[in-house]
């Protein structure tokens, strides 16, 4: 009882007095969040050798629609859609980088995929990709308005290409896998975000109506006159139960003449890939300027690549959950 | 007598409803208490009864004094996560003094819980944040209350007593001038306001000895919840000084208005039965009502008055504070105690059921369901060196609460926070010596 009574107090008199049980964050560390952000464009931060918000960025070229993967051993890899400046203008490329840490600077981009087939008329960009198994899988958009697939076996440094597109008479093209389904989104003719289905990934079914598009009757609302540039996943949350996330890019104003659009970036979802509903309210999730979202997330915390200009040119920055 | 009983019954029913918001709700109060995991409506000896029942304060016939610490280490979590919810730990203080009135043995008696991490914590989150309701703020704040208790004939104890809190009112005033562009040059003029109001809210309890061996009890507390109301002034002009100004008369008036430290109102009701000279049972069940806990998240009402600029800002309305939908509960609590020679084991059960609904909608004010197994003993020392005669006990207790897993499913693909599991568990512990003069 003695020693019973003397271990109580040491191990009381140890908690209180030597910061054993002192308070930690007060309950706000490792919150869940499903994908709706918000999410916030990183700061300058001069001590990092990282240029904040940019991971791509160039004074002459064009980098836009980028896709962000997982990194085998942390961090992500990223994928970006260049204009080249040896090329037409038009036509595009698909470079990737490694980015281990966003503190650091990413590796050098490396061109990965080039538009070499007579249907993509010189033009490859906006890549989705998602894993299927070993296996990544990109649909890019190629040419006017086709969308192709390439499947890479060894991390993304070389595809091999579909001969012929999956769906064509769309751009933009995002992809979810659940494991068993394959939703495509893209824009469709009307400038709406339109959707695909696939049990294989092979072939496509398109949606008879688009599953969002601007929300013209809110004056207020950041899609007010366009949407674009949609994101697509397939995220499982903490019970198990999945819900597929869309991100996209909305259009509050219509731009004055000579002026850029002004994007910010939204968040709609959907359980069954068929009725989709957006974020409560009308505000965005990452202001503008910001278009063509991707989004990759690692446990409760999420990280966008977006593009917006950097001095006159497109760039690709970053924007972080909490 | 009877006047004496009336009057103390009167005090309790005329006071204001509410009750405490405290960590001795949540943990328990002193090693005894719990290590019977709280069944001590009927069973409290000592001290302690300033909590559990103040009717028992009377009970015995010695000037105790109850000296402890106590600890409590949470880990809930939410998708595995550790959510980093405080510890609670502080002095246990308690104090008994018996006298007579008319014959009658009257005793006065006080409880203090004190932090030694924060007197009090208040934290105002916002609504939709996630957050273990039950353990974000309650366990962070003092717990005082003094009790008047007396025994009547026929083994009748009654007791009432007030537990003392703050609530905040406050007001910052900044008038003059705010200086545009260079807001250095700004001549603002500055007044704080602040008032702890002090907040009494009542406690009573009851008990029969019925038989020699079986002791009933009742006690109530009222609810209690802490009003935090903060007012931001700025009014003047904008510009350069001695310049004429950008917006003259302009202003900016923000009040937050929330509500912290909730603590429903609970009545309980138990039976302490010594079934031998060296077994003891002690049962309480105990009613929370919960259905009256409102969103705690901040209402906020902004102003702004910025003249001829007043077109150019747009700030849309505070959306209205989803309700919570929490409901009453009932909790059990079972404890026992064994004595052998000088010596106690004790052991208790509680189950408390969740208040709160599966969180489905905005709101994220998450709690489980709770089991908490309890374990303890104590040791009985006669007086020190002829200067303390009675004997002196000191006690220990450790507890485990487990919070099984729940799954909290959005209605809403779109929510901003999405599915989650919550879980944890919760280690406690308390040492107290008690003694009596």
């Amino acid at each position: 009882m003695h020693r019973l009574l003397a271990l109580a107090l040491a191990t009381t008199t140890a908690a209180c007095g030597f910061g054993l049980a002192d308070d930690s964050s007060g309950g706000r560390d490792d919150l869940p969040q499903s994908g709706a952000g918000p999410f916030k464009k990183l700061e300058v931060d001069d001590t990092t050798a990282a240029d904040e918000p940019w991971i791509a960025t160039d004074p002459v070229l064009e980098l836009t629609e980028a896709a962000l993967t997982a990194r085998p051993g942390g961090g992500h890899v990223v994928y970006v859609t260049r204009e080249p400046a040896a090329e037409p203008a038009g036509d595009t490329t698909i470079w990737r980088a490694e980015l281990p840490d966003r503190r650091e600077l990413p590796t050098p981009f490396v061109e990965v995929l080039t538009a070499d087939r007579t249907w993509e008329e010189g033009h490859v960009g906006a890549p989705a990709i998602v894993r299927e198994g070993d296996v990544l899988v990109m649909f890019y958009a190629a040419g006017i308005d086709s969308v192709g697939r390439a499947d890479s076996i060894d991390g993304g440094l070389t595809w091999t290409k579909w001969p012929a597109p999956v769906l064509t008479g769309v751009t933009s093209p995002a992809i979810g896998y659940d494991g068993a389904t394959w939703l495509l989104a893209f824009i469709d003719e009307t400038g709406a975000i339109g959707l695909a289905r696939s049990d294989d990934g092979h072939e496509f079914t398109r949606a008879a109506a688009p599953i969002l598009t601007a929300r013209t009757d809110d004056p207020g609302a950041f899609d007010h006159v366009a949407v674009a540039a949609p994101s697509l996943a397939w995220l499982v949350e903490g019970t198990g139960r999945g819900h597929w996330a869309l991100w996209y890019a909305g259009l509050e104003e219509s731009p004055g003449e000579g002026e850029r659009p002004l994007y910010a970036i939204g968040y709609a979802a959907s359980w069954d890939g068929a009725s989709w509903s957006r974020l409560p309210g009308n505000r965005p999730i990452a202001a503008a300027p910001a278009t063509e979202p991707t989004v990759a997330l690692d446990d409760n915390h999420g990280v966008m690549a977006y593009t917006a200009p950097n001095g006159r040119r497109q760039s690709i920055g970053l924007a972080v959950t909490p | 007598m009877k006047r004496l009983a009336v009057a103390l019954a009167a005090a309790a029913l005329a006071a204001p409803q509410v009750a405490r918001a405290n960590p001795a709700d949540a943990y328990g109060f002193g090693a005894r208490a719990q290590s019977m995991a709280g069944a001590q409506v009927a069973s409290a000896d000592g001290a302690s009864a300033a909590y559990y029942n103040p009717a028992l304060l009377a009970a015995s016939p010695d000037i105790r004094i109850d000296v402890g610490y106590q600890l409590a280490v949470p880990r809930l979590t939410v998708d595995g996560h550790d959510t980093g919810v405080d510890a609670s730990r502080g002095l246990a203080l308690g104090l008994a003094v018996p006298g007579q009135l008319l014959g009658a043995r009257l005793a006065v008696g006080a409880g203090l819980f004190l932090p030694d991490q924060h007197i009090t914590r208040t934290r105002t989150l916002a609504s939709a944040q996630p957050r273990f309701a039950l353990y974000d703020n309650r366990p962070q704040r003092l717990f005082l209350a003094a009790n008047l208790a007396v025994r009547l004939p026929r083994g009748v104890y009654l007791g009432a007593g007030i537990a003392y809190m703050s609530s905040t009112q406050g007001t910052v005033a900044l008038d003059g001038v705010v200086g545009f562009p260079d807001p250095n040059v700004s001549q603002l003029q500055l007044a704080i306001d602040v008032d702890l109001k002090t907040i009494r809210y009542p406690q009573a309890g009851a008990a029969w000895e019925a038989l020699p061996w079986l002791t009933l009890g009742a006690s109530y507390r009222g609810g209690f919840r802490l009003d935090i109301d903060q007012t931001f002034d700025i009014t003047g002009d904008v510009g350069t000084p001695g310049a004429t100004p950008v917006v003259p008369d302009g202003s900016l008036h923000l009040r937050s208005r929330a509500q912290d430290l909730f603590q429903p109102a609970q009545a309980t009701v138990g039976a302490a039965a010594r079934l031998t000279p060296r077994w003891m049972v002690a049962f309480d069940l105990g009613w929370h009502r919960w259905s009256v806990f409102e969103n705690p998240a901040a209402k906020i009402d902004l102003g702004l008055d910025l003249g001829p600029f007043q077109d150019l800002v747009d700030i849309p309305p505070q959306e209205p504070l989803p309700a919570p939908h929490y409901h009453d509960i009932a909790v059990p609590r079972v404890g026992v105690e064994h004595t052998r020679g000088d010596t106690r084991w004790r052991a208790g059960y509680r189950y408390e059921p969740s208040p709160a609904p599966p969180q489905r909608g905005a709101t994220n004010f998450i709690d489980n369901d709770k089991h908490t197994l309890a374990l303890g003993a104590g040791i009985d020392k006669l007086g020190l060196g002829g200067i303390i005669l009675k004997p002196i006990s000191f006690d220990v207790a450790l507890d485990v609460t487990w919070l099984p897993a729940r799954d909290h499913h959005k209605i809403l693909a779109a929510d901003p926070i999405g599915d989650y599991r919550s879980t944890g568990v919760i280690v406690a512990g308390s040492v107290m010596s008690r003694w009596r003069f």
